[in-house]
């Protein structure tokens, strides 16, 4: 009576609320219901759970469908099945205790604990939909690897932070796995559970005692002799009475449940009821790949696999989250720890999950060809030729769209190498060089180089990006970096480029650094000894050379090699220059090509290197003049070109006078087929 | 297969404290009663110096005579006064006796009609009710704001409803629902000290 020490506290009445009690001890039923129903409900002695529904039975417990009539919500309940006694009171009891000391979005809750009518305990919790991993696995529609995937790393998600709690499942298996649509995923079935001493390195805040007797429910399983555990999921040590338990042993569990995402079975699925332990001891699954060919396992999955199930604890995952970051990263394209994965893997992984900056890369080079087209149509505005331009132009996109189809391709297929993605951008750098080098040669060398680079980047052995990087170190006349070149080798002699390049080894330019035009010219007269037919590359380098170059001294001697070049046994003095009057007298006693119309030069007079004014023409041989279209020429004498003709029309804008024998030509034909900016002079000389 | 808790809301505070030995309970039992006891007594006119022990001694019979209690023998407040009444009664025959020793007064009590024994239990009754509204008063005091325990407390003082809003400012519908709405909490609230407090 200790109470009665306490002096009560003045008291005074207030008499106005005397009839209250009465009113209030006078309101029937009736009046209480429509005052509070609910709160009549909830003080009703009632049983608080209503209907039991069986929804399945385990080794130890049946769960029930029941309505909770105080939280108004369907429940699972679980109570003991009844043909359990009193000794198996407390393990139940542990097993809520454990998953209630748990929350987790991937663990299932606990909602009560008690003690039914009977006497015999029972635990509610969440109510999901009832399928399980397993039974999505099984279903004759299983969702798609990635979607299991997904599940897959909530259940590690789950599994590592109760690790974290210092709580160890040791029962994980599709099974005790909830798993509904909208990617509800739920770790259940905590039985096996147990709590470790928590002195292990993976540290994390021991779990809140919160009245939990933490060394009641450490010691209440470790009943030596007992194997539990379900075969095909247990690990070794579970197989062995008494063997030491740790997070391990739950990764070695969801490896298993990988098997079964990945093959649609158990491990152990058709060994022998007497094998399964020993098979389970000696941790002996075998290849899934090898086992089951038809599914197309990934092999860096299988790896995960491996690596979770190995029995050497170095070879096998330290930790869940480790094989939770394995799985993650395969998910998100990364190599993973367990494949060891080599270069070429990475290259193609990189390719397979920076889709975005892939397609950024191909977005450049569309961009890149509109402005290139762009470029042409303004360069060209006035010429015909714009036209062969465009449908190069086209080509290139056409090519890029290919491209990218190509690349979407492998995206999907994610079967394809990176090497396939280099030699197209390789192929793409080389269109790009080839649109431009009459046009832009600066630009289209440089971005054709950047293109070339990232080729290189994603497969550095890829030899098609190696040789358009020699063409374009020729074109650049850098013949050192040529023939220093790892491309080339006895295997691959390249000998179009080496050759090229053995004739001025020490040239080592690039867009700054020029040659003169003597050292350009004795090139010419050289190369033309030694590689004559290589003329659309000789006019590519000369072109991106009058692009880059800033000083013309001299230059028209490299035009006139260039001619030669073309032309062989046309001898160079047929070339006078004068630089002052841009006056030139071409004088030649055989037949002269003035365009490199085979496959890869410009189609256009390789005389508007320089530019001419005047030109008076000596030939004696077959000439074409309509190769002039374009030139800037003022003033045009032809008169003593015996074969001169115009294979088709052309575009001389600046024409004023033209000089032919009388006779040659019909003065009509040609002004139909000479353009002018303005009306122009025919003088027939006798 | 209906499954219930054993911990059932009947066990309310009363049986707790009387029938299972929960000190706890006890001690907000002894508490809740010890103020009502010691006030009544003094208003019966014991003295204040024997007020404690006399009502220690109501206590222990309540404490000892609560788990027979038979609620179809009648009202709960009739019994309850009842044993106030006897254990006042006895105290003043004694201590008058006492009194009359010393100073020689004779006083006869032996004149007590039961009409007023009929008017204390009366008293009583009214004591307890007013003691149970006064404690259910004081719950729903700490449950509302603002103006709805002003609005009640003038309507218990029997203003009328337009002086009441004239006077707090509210409309009569918004008077009208807060005082209604206190009135329903105190109903609770008193229901609810009866289920805890009266066998």
């Amino acid at each position: 009576m200790t109470a009665a020490t306490e002096p009560p506290t003045a008291y005074v009445p207030d008499y106005r609320l005397g009839d209250s009690y009465e009113q209030a001890s006078r309101i029937d039923a009736a009046g209480l219901e429509a005052l509070c129903p609910s709160y009549l409900e909830l003080t009703a002695e009632e049983p608080r759970y209503t209907g039991a529904e069986l929804l399945g039975r385990g080794a130890t417990k049946e769960v029930f469908r029941s309505f909770d009539t105080r939280t108004k919500r369907w429940v699972a309940i679980a109570r003991l099945r009844p043909d359990h006694g009193l000794e198996t009171y407390d393990r139940f009891i542990h097993e809520a205790w454990i998953n209630s000391s748990l929350n987790h979005p991937n663990i299932i809750g606990i909602h009560d604990l008690g003690v039914a009518e009977d006497g015999r305990p029972f635990f509610t919790m969440d109510l999901k939909g009832g399928s399980t991993l397993a039974d999505l696995v099984r279903s004759a529609q299983p969702p798609a690897l990635h979607e299991l995937l997904g599940i897959m790393i909530k259940v590690c998600d789950a599994v590592a932070y109760a690790h974290s709690r210092h709580t160890l499942h040791l029962d994980l298996k599709p099974e005790n796995i909830q798993a509904q649509a909208f990617g509800e995923v739920l770790v259940c079935d905590w039985e096996l559970g147990r709590i470790t001493g928590g002195d292990d390195e993976q540290a994390g805040p021991p779990p809140d005692p919160g009245g939990l007797p933490l060394g009641d429910l450490v010691d209440s399983h470790s009943l030596t002799g007992e194997i539990k555990g379900t075969p095909g999921f247990m690990a070794p040590e579970q197989a062995q009475p008494g063997g030491h338990k740790d997070a391990r042993t739950d990764v070695f569990a969801l490896g298993c449940i990988l098997h079964v995402i990945l093959t649609g079975e158990s491990p152990l699925r058709g060994v022998p009821h007497e094998e399964q332990l020993a098979r389970t001891r000696a941790a002996d699954f075998g290849s899934p790949r090898r086992r089951f060919p038809q599914r197309l396992i990934p092999a860096s999955l299988e790896a995960i696999f491996r690596r979770a199930t190995a029995r050497d604890p170095d070879e096998c995952y330290a930790s869940v989250a480790a094989l939770r970051n394995d799985l993650a990263n395969y998910l998100a394209g990364y190599a993973t720890a367990a494949e060891q994965a080599g270069f070429l893997r990475e290259a193609a992984l990189l390719v397979r999950r920076n889709r975005l900056s892939t397609a950024i890369l191909l977005l450049a080079l569309v961009a890149l060809t509109v402005t290139s087209v762009l470029f042409v149509q303004k360069l060209d505005q006035q010429a015909l030729q714009t036209r062969a331009e465009k449908s190069r132009a086209a080509t290139l996109a056409n090519r890029t769209i290919e491209l990218q189809n190509l690349f979407q391709q492998q995206s999907a297929e994610s079967k394809k190498s990176a090497r396939n993605l280099a030699e197209s951008i390789a192929g793409a750098a080389n269109s790009m060089k080839n649109l431009g080098i009459f046009t832009d040669p600066v630009k289209a060398i440089d971005e054709a180089g950047n293109l070339i680079a990232m080729a290189l980047l994603l497969d550095p052995t890829c030899d098609a990006a190696s040789v358009v990087q020699l063409n374009l170190k020729c074109l650049t006349l850098d013949f050192r970096a040529v023939l220093a070149s790892p491309a080339i080798s006895d295997e691959h002699p390249l000998p179009d480029f080496c050759e090229i390049a053995r004739i001025a080894p020490d040239f080592a330019f690039n867009r700054s650094s020029r040659p003169s035009a003597g050292q350009l010219a004795g090139f010419l007269r050289a190369a033309s000894a030694v590689r004559p037919e290589r003329g659309p590359m000789i006019e590519r380098a000369i072109s991106y050379d009058v692009a880059a170059r800033t000083d013309f001294t001299g230059y028209p001697e490299v035009v006139g090699a260039l001619l030669a070049y073309v032309n062989p046994g046309w001898s160079e003095a047929g070339f006078q220059y004068d630089p002052a009057t841009k006056e030139l007298a071409l004088s030649s006693t055989i037949g002269l090509q003035l365009v490199i119309s085979r496959a890869g030069g410009s189609g256009k007079c390789l005389l508007r290197l320089t530019p001419v004014y005047s030109l008076r023409a000596a030939i004696v041989g077959p000439v074409d003049f309509a190769g002039l279209d374009q030139m800037p020429i003022i003033v045009l004498d032809i008169q003593d070109c015996p074969q001169a003709s115009f294979s088709g029309d052309l575009s001389l804008p600046l024409l004023s006078e033209l000089y032919v024998h009388q006779g040659a030509f019909d003065p009509d034909d040609l002004h139909r087929r000479i353009q002018a900016a303005r009306p122009f002079r025919i003088i027939e000389v006798p | 297969m209906p499954v219930s808790t054993t911990r059932s809301t009947r066990h309310t505070l009363i049986s707790r404290a009387c029938n299972t030995g929960d000190e706890a309970a006890w001690v907000e039992f002894d508490r809740i009663y010890r103020r009502f006891i010691t006030y009544v007594l003094g208003q019966i006119g014991v003295a204040r110096d024997d007020c404690d022990d006399l009502t220690q001694q109501i206590l222990l019979t309540l404490t000892r005579d609560l788990p027979g209690y038979d609620r179809d023998k009648g009202r709960f407040r009739s019994w309850l006064s009842a044993v106030i009444r006897h254990a006042a009664l006895a105290h003043l025959r004694r201590s008058r006796s006492e009194q009359a020793r010393l100073s020689m007064v004779e006083t006869d009590l032996s004149n007590e009609s039961r009409d007023r024994a009929s008017d204390l239990d009366e008293r009583i009754e009214t004591e307890w009710a007013t003691y149970v509204a006064s404690l259910a008063m004081e719950r729903v005091r700490s449950q509302f704001q603002g103006k709805a325990i002003e609005v009640f407390e003038l309507g218990l003082d029997g203003v009328a409803l337009e002086e009441i809003c004239a006077r707090t400012g509210l409309t009569a519908a918004s008077a009208y629902t807060l005082r209604k709405r206190v009135k329903k909490r105190l109903y609770l609230e008193i229901r609810e000290l009866i289920r805890n407090l009266e066998p």
